[in-house]
């Protein structure tokens, strides 16, 4: 597609050259044309066209029609260039054969999107920290225990490690975005399987998590 | 081994080189500045009829422009001319074969002047087809069955397994899942993975899940795998307390950016110390350099920019926020600019009076506006060689493609008592961001975005669930609650509580 400035300055040309042509009758010589031809007439032709609202509608008539062939051509283009290298039915393909219905999307009560009525469902996942069978509805308290990161030590060291990167990373350093915090470590019995949800202590001293100034605190 | 145009081609090029094309291609089909549209708009117009019509082609023999059909035809066959040059596209048409050909090295050429024309006019690169290389035309051919994604069909959605009160974790997958420019990525398997097994890549991960998504299974995925390799890269969010879905989201966020600046980490080194030694940083190569830059000599612009990563989660989520402190005593303006991922709204009373926010637009009109410092914030003025009290006012200088929105909805009364704003807030579904940017009158910028994903916290502050709204399809929105999944109306989106709300860029430039 030709910039918008190549229309517009094309647009100026056809009333550039209906001046033209009065003056001279002879097209195709077009060397005669192009000295006569300035950036300063295609700026006066393209004013007139605007000042005068039967040649702005031409104008746009003619723009509109150029800019829809020239979009018809691209896609004949798109189209010719696939099929000379065999990619117009490389990309086509076969549509996936007797599945039709069984996708559509279901839209009653006591029934999900698949059509399953919506009964919690009893599964198993391997835990892939120590390989062994958790019931996926206790996986995430299991695997809190199973990396060492409950409430012991381990953990409290590794939130203070990841305290210090955080703050360093702050700096502008692009290594890493994220800001952390330290809790006070109080580590009471908050029994994170139950759905207690608790923030962060000292939340004001960080921006919300995002990336720098994200929290308007100055 | 690419295309090689016809034996004409090749002929010609083996006795005029490809000089000829590249000027033509240059001055007359992509017009790389401004002397060159000048002389296409003085110069190029049929030497038959005089017609300056788009469909203009150019002899690569000789000097001579014909508009398409019989001008240019009669010409190539009269002087015994074969090749010539659809200017509009750039095209190649040999009059020999009577068709149009096809040179990768002739693409190549055009797409350095298309680049050009495009800093030229400080525009975005205007669209190109895909061009499938010879390996994916034979994948593509040895692979031929093709899943057709409909509106009413549910392909791309999956429930998700409640592991445990991860419903935060859910619900930020189905966000990421369902959005646009990430599932692209993801679907047209574009990450090259470096890792020593893609067990242990997150990003691989990703992969797999996407792949699951779309797979047609309709029974609930379990996401155990990825809360490992998080919880793994993450170490510090690992317990009760990540159970907030905004942090989650930033956290994956990184640890997804992290994993891929690994892999490219030679390129960034070499990125940072060109930064280093360009004094001004003119926007070369990332895209977003919308011109005009700020020239008033009274401001002093230390732009601090960091390093702008170029990995897929920081060209899909990454905005640059301006923010202006102006001395109140010489009024010189000191300008910061800041990287960020997503936008944290405060919804309580201002600390100056006010009324509270109502809509998101309240929101972001509070978050951009000027703000004195007072007595106590006095900032070193470099004008003035001194603390001056001054204001501070933030901006969006680049807005990413994705605008996710963080509503402060739990507010912190000491260390150990926290509790929930649950006013509600208005959003809309379509979202124009032209006020809020630095600069509003940048010609080629379209700020306008729509509503893809909300996140909401139901409940209190001590027990409460996530679930999420995603957008399907266009008009098509769907609630997913853990391994729920069930249609939803946009009006039962637009009443819930919102937490985070994710909006997508309606209008993408090329590059
Ligand atoms: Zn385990
Ligand atoms: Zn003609
Ligand atoms: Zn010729
Ligand atoms: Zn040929
Ligand atoms: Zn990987
Ligand atoms: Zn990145
Ligand atoms: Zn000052």
């Amino acid at each position: 597609m030709a910039s918008s400035s190549d229309s517009t300055l094309a647009a100026a040309n056809i009333d550039a050259k209906n001046e033209k042509n009065s003056n001279i009758t002879v097209s195709g010589k077009t060397s005669a044309n192009n000295t006569k031809m300035t950036i300063a007439t295609i700026q006066k032709a393209y004013h007139d066209i605007l000042k005068d609202p039967t040649s702005l509608d031409e104008a746009a008539h003619y723009l509109y029609q150029s800019l829809l062939d020239d979009a018809v051509v691209g896609v004949f283009l798109e189209i010719h260039h696939l099929h000379r290298t065999g990619n117009l039915d490389a990309l086509d393909g076969v549509p996936e054969e007797g599945t039709d219905a069984s996708y559509r999307i279901v839209d009653m009560p006591n029934y999900d999107i698949f059509g399953i009525s919506s009964v919690k469902k009893l599964m198993d996942c391997t835990c892939p920290n120590c390989d062994r069978p958790v019931s996926a509805s206790r996986f995430a308290p299991h695997l809190e225990k199973c990396m060492g990161m409950g409430r012991n030590s381990s953990r409290i060291a590794s939130r203070r490690l990841a305290t210090k990167e955080g703050t360093s990373a702050s700096s502008s350093s692009s290594s890493s975005y994220l800001q952390t915090t330290v809790g006070t470590d109080d580590e009471d019995d908050i029994d994170w399987s139950s759905e207690k949800r608790r923030k962060k202590t000292n939340q004001g001293n960080r921006n919300n998590g995002s990336k720098k100034n994200n929290g308007k605190s100055f | 081994m690419g295309e090689t145009g016809c034996k004409h081609f090749q002929a010609y090029v083996k006795e005029q080189s490809l000089d000829t094309f590249r000027i033509i291609d240059a001055y007359f089909s992509a017009c790389v500045n401004k002397d060159a549209r000048e002389k296409k708009a003085l110069s190029c117009c049929c030497f038959e009829c005089g017609s300056y019509g788009l469909q203009v082609y150019a002899c690569l023999h000789c000097i001579y422009f014909g508009c398409r059909g019989a001008h240019i035809a009669t010409h190539l066959r009269a002087k015994k001319h074969s090749i010539a040059l659809e200017l509009s596209h750039g095209t190649l048409y040999c009059n020999s074969c009577r068709d149009f050909i096809y040179d990768t090295r002739c693409r190549e050429i055009a797409g350095v002047n298309r680049r050009l024309e495009a800093k030229d006019l400080s525009k975005s690169l205007s669209w190109q087809p895909w061009i499938p290389t010879p390996k994916e035309t034979n994948l593509l051919l040895a692979n031929p069955r093709r899943r057709r994604i409909r509106a009413n069909e549910t392909i791309g959605l999956r429930g998700l397994i409640n592991l445990g009160s991860t419903c935060f974790m859910n619900c930020i997958v189905q966000a990421l899942i369902h959005t646009p420019l990430l599932s692209d990525y993801f679907l047209s398997e574009r990450h090259e993975c470096n890792a020593k097994s893609s067990l242990k890549c997150l990003v691989c991960e990703v992969s797999r899940l996407f792949q699951e998504f779309y797979s047609g299974s309709r029974s609930p995925l379990s996401l155990h795998r990825l809360l490992h390799l998080i919880w793994n890269h993450a170490k510090h969010l690992a317990g009760y307390e990540q159970q907030d879905a905004h942090e989650f989201f930033i956290a994956t966020l990184d640890v997804l950016h992290r994993h891929c600046i690994k892999a490219k980490t030679e390129v960034e080194s070499a990125n940072k110390l060109n930064n280093a030694t360009s004094s001004s940083g003119s926007g070369t190569g990332g895209g977003s350099g919308s011109g005009g830059h700020n020239t008033n000599t009274n401001t002093n612009v230390n732009s601090n920019c960091p390093t702008q990563c170029n990995c897929i989660i920081d060209q899909i989520f990454t905005g640059m926020l301006q923010s202006d402190v102006v001395c109140q005593e010489c009024k010189g303006v000191s300008t910061t600019i800041d990287p960020f991922w997503d936008i944290s709204l405060d919804l309580g009373e201002t600390a100056h009076g006010g009324s509270t926010p109502k809509t998101l637009i309240d929101c972001l009109e509070r978050y951009t506006r000027a703000e004195h410092l007072g007595e106590y914030g006095k900032i070193k003025c470099s004008t003035c060689k001194s603390y001056q009290e001054s204001t501070k006012q933030f901006s969006l200088r680049t807005l990413p493609s994705v605008a996710s929105f963080h509503l402060k909805r739990f507010e912190h009364v000491s260390t150990l008592i926290g509790k929930k704003v649950s006013t509600f807030i208005s959003f809309p579904v379509e979202l124009d961001m032209t006020p809020f940017m630095s600069e509003k009158n940048n010609a080629y910028g379209d700020f306008r975005y729509s509503l893809y994903a909300v996140v909401n916290h139901v409940g209190t502050i001590d027990s409460g669930h996530y679930i999420a709204y995603v957008r399907h399809h266009k008009d098509t929105w769907v609630k997913c609650d853990d391994h729920i999944i069930t249609t939803a109306t946009l009006k039962q989106v637009l009443d819930s509580e919102g937490y985070l709300l994710f909006y997508h860029k309606n209008i993408l430039e090329y590059e």
